[in-house]
């Protein structure tokens, strides 16, 4: 009977809209498109103020906080720690089914801080990327380990796995960190049951490759390129968009001139083979640490009237970029913060206008901050709305470029900064829903600190995120007002998911601040060293009777 | 991070006793430009320690009054487990102390006259000279990472690298054993699903056995349950095929960097 009014309240929402979850979170981003949008709206604008914390799961693993994003499959939640420990979980209950923990080495450097931002499911197995850049597949069942495959030597690359691995078909699709190291990044498929290599994508091409002679001299072995968040996928044409990272070192170019493909850009790989069918650079030659890195959110909309595949992607700078995914072609861009002083803007076909660089021997104060116009946690897109719902952050930097030689796996970054108080007031973060194509502000929520938690919406006319001090909340979706809270006890980095059991709607949010933006968000905010540390799951829903 | 760092940072002043007494002591003056001027090349970099130590993502050192033992050890060998690495054989020993000296200093911490200096950094750099040249090269052809597949896909050495093939400092193989290599550990795995693999054993319990998978590289290490895997004694897996992109000359180098290993 729950069940059946429950799929009865969604259902007059989910006809015709692809990309939205239901019952289940059964990827990363939500859907292969990477909406984080759910379907569900059971919980919804009137009755949210009764929503009731139902279970709390604590892992234990508390250094480096909670980054991931729990998946929910048929009532068991997967939820990947900093460490590489996973737990499934009864969704329902919050007990504990099973426990892996993955035998990471004694005594080595964990590059890019402990963390892990989830799993991939499929195949009867759990994939996740570890810290010491392996890939393992864990039995769904028993939790016991299946494959087990070295993807580099962590130690000798100065690199590693912190994002969820991508599942398509038979391939588990990985990427690496390491684009503030002397390293050269890639992205790489397995086979989903054996763990065999299927293919590599080289995000720095070789010698003899198109692409190469936009790296001066040898720079393109050492020129960064990670693919640190995880991709999308488009069944139809199947392509898997990816995002590939700020080349190194960061702040200093001389070394590598030329525009250094295909770092800062949108990659379309085709699925079976890793070929690159399209790519789109947003930031050639980037000499802020503006990573094109994040998530790539697939849509359909029209555009001057038109339907058009999209794929819209916001990246470190705090500029959004929209373009045709089926040939990359650019057709939309707009800033998300207000404090963007590293350009002007960008022209009709999507070139940067207006670069102002940092300098050698002299400090320059830029906007946004090293930390992003927005961090890596992720926005939602609700086809209900329309909206698009993103979390940035106005802050500065004074930053000063330092001429630096590449040694293999070690840090290559080129220059020093300060994060500074943007020059009309205190720095803050703020959550707004935005026209994805124009980039009209409906509405925006400010907070005093920076947002690092990603975003999710639903049916129910409902956006939730979490604050550093440890507030999980829920606005409204059309008006931006804030209309329930939860203090979990520990700020939030992760990303918050939708499910049902049983006809049962579940909210669920990890907590548990850490972060490798932390210490600049201390350097602005003192007091936020105090914040406390955690790693906990806490699941919501209506009272049983309420609903 | 920051947690464990303060951690470490309260049992300080007690641990690294022992270590200081098998140091040299040697006076040396630190100098303070030179220590700056690391720290902002190594430290301050990335989301580490800030520029002048004002906090990244690694935590602030300004004002925490850390004693020159403790800063030492901790930049010698780092904080396992962390972001924080060991310094020991990346920084010269002179640069070990000028960028420790620097790091008390902002600290607040007070200077030891004649504070001890890294003797590790020197050992190292000892050991690394008796390398010939052509061992050198060998070596970096070894872990060459623009190749993707290198020897170090499957073979560690001086503690990097996957050890699913032998331990080549144990014993060592000349060019002709690389060229036509057939070991004979290399056996056929054959699974309940119809797969079939060349297969190396690394491990067996009561329960379960890992296996691993030879097909292509990377190896990958695979778990069965005991007696799902059956094997026929031979494989047709060749070593030749895994060096096939390295040429005749590059295989001296490489012979001769094994011949450094296996004599060390």
């Amino acid at each position: 009977m729950r069940h059946a009014l429950l799929l009865v309240l969604a259902s007059s929402a989910i006809w015709g809209q692809p990309g939205v979850t239901r019952e289940n979170w059964p990827h990363y981003g939500g859907t292969y498109q990477s909406l984080r949008h759910s379907a569900l709206n059971q919980i919804n604008a009137s009755n949210v103020k009764k929503l009731t914390p139902v279970w709390t799961f604590q892992t234990g693993d508390t250094d480096g906080g909670l980054q991931s994003t729990p998946l929910v499959i048929d009532g068991v939640m997967y939820i990947s720690t900093a460490h590489n420990w996973v737990y499934a979980v009864n969704a329902a209950t919050g007990r504990q089914i099973w426990k892996y923990t993955y035998p990471l080495p004694k005594g080595f450097t964990i590059f890019y801080g402990p963390h892990s931002r989830g799993v991939a499911i499929g195949h009867g197995m759990v994939y996740m990327g570890t810290l010491d850049n392996h890939v393992v597949a864990i039995d769904q069942k028993t939790g016991r380990e299946v494959w087990n495959v070295t993807v580099e030597d962590s130690t000798q690359c100065g690199c590693n796995i912190t994002a969820a691995p991508l599942l398509v078909k038979d391939k588990v699709m990985v990427g690496v960190t390491g684009g503030d190291s002397a390293h050269r990044g890639y992205i790489n498929a397995f086979d989903a049951r054996s763990g065999r290599k299927l293919w590599q994508f080289w995000t720095i091409p070789g010698p003899g490759e198109k692409g190469n002679e936009t790296w001066s001299g040898d720079s393109w072995k050492y020129g960064g390129g990670s693919t640190w968040m995880t991709g999308s996928y488009d069944a139809e044409l199947n392509l898997t968009y990816w995002s590939v990272g700020n080349p190194a070192a960061d702040f200093y170019g001389a070394s590598r001139m030329g525009d250094n493909l295909y770092t800062d850009s949108v990659v379309a790989l085709d699925v079976d083979t890793g070929k690159l069918k399209w790519y789109f650079q947003q930031i050639p030659h980037d000499v802020w640490d503006f990573d094109t890195a994040y998530e790539n959110i697939l849509l359909d909309l029209p555009v001057n009237g038109t339907p058009r595949k999209l794929l819209l992607n916001v990246n470190k700078g705090g500029f959004t970029f929209v373009n045709d995914r089926v040939t990359g072609e650019f057709v939309a861009g707009y800033p998300i913060v207000k404090n963007i002083t590293w350009i002007k803007g960008v022209d009709a076909k999507g070139k940067l206008v207006g670069r102002n660089e940092p300098e050698v021997g002299k400090s320059k104060t830029l906007c946004p901050s090293i930390g992003g116009g927005r961090s890596w946690n992720q926005a939602s897109y609700s086809p209900r709305t329309k909206w698009l719902y993103t979390t940035a952050i106005e802050w500065c930097q004074d930053v000063t470029s330092v001429p630096e030689e590449p040694k293999e796996g070690q840090v290559f970054f080129g220059g020093v900064f300060q994060v500074v108080h943007p020059k009309d007031g205190p720095a803050h973060g703020h959550l707004d829903a935005l026209d994805p194509i124009t980039g009209k502000v409906h509405w925006s929520y400010k907070s005093k600190y920076p947002l690092l938690a990603s975003v999710l919406s639903t049916d129910g006319g409902l956006v939730f995120s979490g604050d550093p001090e440890g507030d999980f909340f829920a606005l409204d979706a059309k008006s931006g007002q804030r209309l329930w809270s939860y203090q979990t006890g520990s700020g939030h980095r992760g990303s918050s998911v939708a499910y049902a059991v049983n006809g049962r709607q579940f909210v669920a949010t990890p907590s548990g601040w850490g972060s490798a933006v932390m210490g600049l968000i201390n350097s602005l905010w003192p007091e936020t060293e105090r914040f406390q540390g955690g790693s906990a799951v806490h699941a919501f829903a209506l009272p049983e009777e309420g609903r | 991070m920051k947690q464990r760092l303060s951690s470490v940072a309260r049992r300080a002043p007690f641990a690294p006793t022992v270590l200081i007494l098998l140091l040299p002591l040697l006076s040396l003056a630190a100098d303070p430009a030179e220590g700056a001027k690391i720290f902002r090349q190594s430290c301050s970099v990335g989301y580490c320690h800030g520029s002048g130590g004002t906090a990244g993502r690694a935590p602030k050192l300004i004002g925490r009054v850390y004693q020159h033992e403790f800063v030492m050890k901790v930049t010698r060998d780092g904080i396992p487990n962390t972001g924080m690495p060991g310094w020991k054989e990346r920084l010269k020993p002179a640069e070990l102390d000028a960028v420790v000296a620097y790091v008390v200093r902002i600290s607040g911490g007070v200077l030891p006259a004649g504070a001890p200096a890294s003797a590790a950094g020197a050992a190292t750099a000892v050991a690394a000279v008796e390398m010939s040249k052509e061992a050198q090269l060998g070596k970096a052809l070894f872990f060459d990472a623009v190749r993707g597949t290198r020897c170090s896909t499957c073979h560690a050495l001086e503690g990097m690298g996957t050890p699913a093939g032998p331990n080549l400092a144990a014993a060592f193989y000349d060019g002709k054993a690389m060229r036509e290599g057939k070991p004979a550990t290399v056996r056929q795995a054959r699974t309940p699903g119809g797969d079939s693999f060349p297969s190396l054993v690394v491990e067996q319990t009561d329960a379960t056995m890992k296996i691993y998978d030879l097909t292509l590289p990377p190896p990958v290490l695979r778990t069965f349950v005991k007696g799902q895997v059956s094997f026929s004694g031979g494989s047709d897996w060749r070593h030749a095929k895994s060096v096939s992109h390295y040429s005749d000359a590059e295989m001296g180098l490489i012979e001769a960097y094994l011949r450094w290993a296996a004599s060390h």
